[in-house]
């Protein structure tokens, strides 16, 4: 006789159903997460030894989109449940679990549920902290956390040397070879030439160094302070090292997971973007216009809410070519670049970072354009530089006082807390 | 489930045979849940002894249905043995607090979609809390949960989409009992930016109702948290 007949996959084991809902025949999963996970994945090894027994059914239904497609293409007449259908089994769960064998009661299937939801979500969790993308944001934010810190304590080695030897500060700008000059030297006695060219100061300053090493006005240091200033070099080399290897490591992880925003954005912007997306997947899916704007969303609430004019870029102003252009250009530029990177997210997380170089062809051609048809600063640009620069003369705090008069200690025009700098007016 | 069944108000205690209560340390009176594993404090909350019992403290400002109680919540729709559907569990503060509530015969559903706060809800408390099913998943995807078997009586829905409305009534079409209860915190400041928190909360609401709801309570949540409010209706017709 020809029937109808269910497969359902639920979490614990594939079960077989007759149209009255007895069983047919049924599998418990060995290990349910990895079995259901391959499933979901499609990969339907679990349910090949049933194939033969199935092909006496008429029709074939199924709670699995993915297994009805699968099946088909064995040519089996298997459909897609309906809903009503898919209700009830989520429904009534528990009953289809002991039916189909899975468990013996129902205080046992919702245990052996839970702990399947335990160890399938353990298993996702684990398996998407594994995601290289996760770990280049986090070696792009270490990245910008070490140079502050190598900025921070470089400045405090610099003006604790600098009461030993004080002319050296404005010699040596690195601060990684002044450090090395610390750490092989010591004191400003022991600076000689050999030691300067080996580190790669050329020969002319380093001939002025020691020469103001001799008649420094700096005072004497004490070895115990030395030794501290020499750690301190220590730390600065240190770190140093540690910020080349990341940058190295940034570049060779996003040329893997990411070529092709790589190409358009360079390495380290592009991790910056990642990162600020929260993944390569997030960025792969949003719109060119929000990826403009990444990193801006202070100014963009700011438009949206008083009416004042966008932001033309975000995080994307770091990008040379952006931040090297005139004004009136950096916003077609960046919405340009925006768009191209869209596509390189899509094409990097979609088509397995195959390289597509004509992105960056293309793109280059549009700046080319641009560069070219609005060499002169646009009437647009005009008019808003203007209208801003007068909202700033209107809102400059001094215009609203009647003109200075002396202006003497205590006196009501003088200016409160020290010389007010001018803003400097920020778009981000 | 009556209404009888769990009102309070702010100045009463809740009826004796629920696990929650109202605790006055230091002069303060504070929410407090019976709590599931004796000595497991899950986010750094005091405990505190009552004779044999332990409580934990629940922190309005840290957990909105906390916050939303504080504010005069009619009706506390849960009780010992109720199922419960948390979309956007989060690190698990608030639904550790239900999980005590519903107690070891209750289930509390968990879902959560960012993989970063799942491992949490994990590893404190799902890990250590039998009621506790974790779903890490998207709440837009209701056909995607696993472990979720039959309807629950209460949906609370705490996420941070601007169509979080729509993904609630999507999961409550699912999986929410006829006559079940939904508690939805408005996040005005996903939704629009640019609107008024006030107006966002009534157009929701609005939704809501013509979405076959029965509003019974609309709360804002200030002082606890800025610009969000609660809306506290049940699902009457599908």
């Amino acid at each position: 006789m020809v029937q109808n007949c269910s497969i359902l996959v639920l979490e614990l084991g594939i079960g077989i159903l007759n149209d009255n809902k007895e069983l047919i025949l049924s599998k418990r999963f060995d290990d349910p997460v990895i079995s259901y996970r391959a499933i979901k994945n499609g990969d339907y090894s679990e349910i090949l030894e049933f194939i033969d027994s199935l092909r006496s059914f008429k029709n074939i239904f199924s709670n699995d989109e993915g297994l009805v497609f699968q099946l088909r293409n064995l040519g089996l007449d298997i459909y897609f449940m309906k809903e009503e259908h898919l209700k009830d089994i989520i429904e009534n769960k528990l009953r289809y679990l002991i039916l189909c064998k899975f468990s013996s009661n129902e205080s046992d299937a919702i245990q052996s549920l839970r702990k399947f939801a335990i160890d399938f979500s353990s298993i996702n969790v684990k398996n998407i902290s594994q995601k290289l993308d996760l770990h280049v944001i986090q070696s792009i934010n270490s990245l910008d956390e070490l140079d502050k810190i190598i900025n921070v304590i470089g400045s405090r080695m610099r003006e604790w040397y600098g009461l030993h030897f004080p002319e050296m500060d404005h010699l040596i700008q690195n601060i990684s070879t002044y450090a090395q000059i610390i750490r092989i030297a010591g004191k400003r006695e022991n600076i000689v030439l050999d030691l300067l060219t080996n580190l790669g100061v050329e020969e002319r300053r380093a001939e002025m160094i020691v020469d103001a090493s001799k008649r420094s006005k700096g005072g004497d240091i004490t070895d115990e302070n030395l030794l501290i200033i020499k750690k301190l070099a220590d730390e600065v080399i240190n770190q140093t090292e540690l910020r080349k290897i990341l940058t190295i490591h940034v570049d060779s992880t996003m040329e893997t997971i990411a070529p092709n925003v790589k190409d358009l954005l360079t390495a380290s912007v592009g991790a910056r973007i990642i990162a600020k997306a929260g993944s390569i997947n997030k960025l792969a899916i949003m719109p060119a216009s929000t990826i403009q704007i990444l990193g801006a969303e202070k100014a963009l609430f700011r438009a949206l809410k008083t009416g004042a004019r966008p932001p033309k870029h975000g995080i994307l102003f770091q990008h040379p070519i952006i931040h090297s252009a005139p004004k009136w250009q950096r916003g077609k530029i960046a919405r340009a670049v925006a768009a191209k990177v869209a596509i390189a997210a899509r094409v990097d997380v979609y088509r397995n970072a195959e390289k597509v170089p004509i992105l960056l062809e293309t793109l280059n051609n549009r700046i080319m354009e641009i560069q070219q048809k609005y060499k002169e600063p646009t009437p647009k640009y005009i008019q808003n530089e203007r209208q801003s620069r007068d909202r700033d003369r209107d809102s400059r705090p001094d215009h609203r006082y009647p003109p200075r008069r002396g202006g003497g200690f205590g006196s009501k025009y003088a200016r409160k807390g020290g010389k007010k700098k001018n803003k400097r007016r920020f778009r981000d | 489930m009556s209404e009888k069944t769990f009102a309070y108000s702010n100045s009463n205690d809740f009826s004796p045979d629920l696990f929650i209560k109202w605790i006055t340390v230091d002069g303060e009176r504070n929410l407090a849940t019976l709590n599931l594993v004796p000595g497991d404090s899950v986010y750094g909350e005091k405990l505190v002894k009552i004779d044999k019992d332990e409580y934990r403290l629940w922190d309005p400002f840290r957990s909105k249905l906390a916050g939303s109680i504080k504010k005069g919540l009619k009706n506390i729709p849960l009780k010992i043995g109720s199922k419960v559907l948390y979309l956007g569990a989060s690190t698990g503060t608030t639904v550790s607090h239900i999980s005590d509530i519903v107690g070891n015969n209750g289930l509390v559903f968990a879902v959560e979609s960012s993989v970063r706060v799942g491992r949490e809800l994990i590893e404190n408390v799902a890990s250590k809390r039998s009621n506790i099913v974790p779903i890490i998943e998207d709440a837009r995807k209701p056909n995607s949960y696993f472990s979720i078997f039959g309807r629950v009586n209460l949906l609370y829905c705490d996420i941070a989409q601007q169509d979080q409305t729509d993904i609630a009534i999507e999961n409550c079409r699912m999986f929410l009992e006829d006559g079940g209860t939904m508690l939805l915190v408005i996040k005005t400041r996903s939704i629009d930016v640019t609107k008024d928190p006030k107006k966002v909360i009534e157009e929701e609401a609005q939704r809501l109702k013509d979405n076959g709801f029965k509003i019974h309570q609309i709360l804002t949540l200030e002082p606890f948290d800025k610009d969000h409010g609660l809306i506290y209706c049940t699902f009457e017709n599908r």
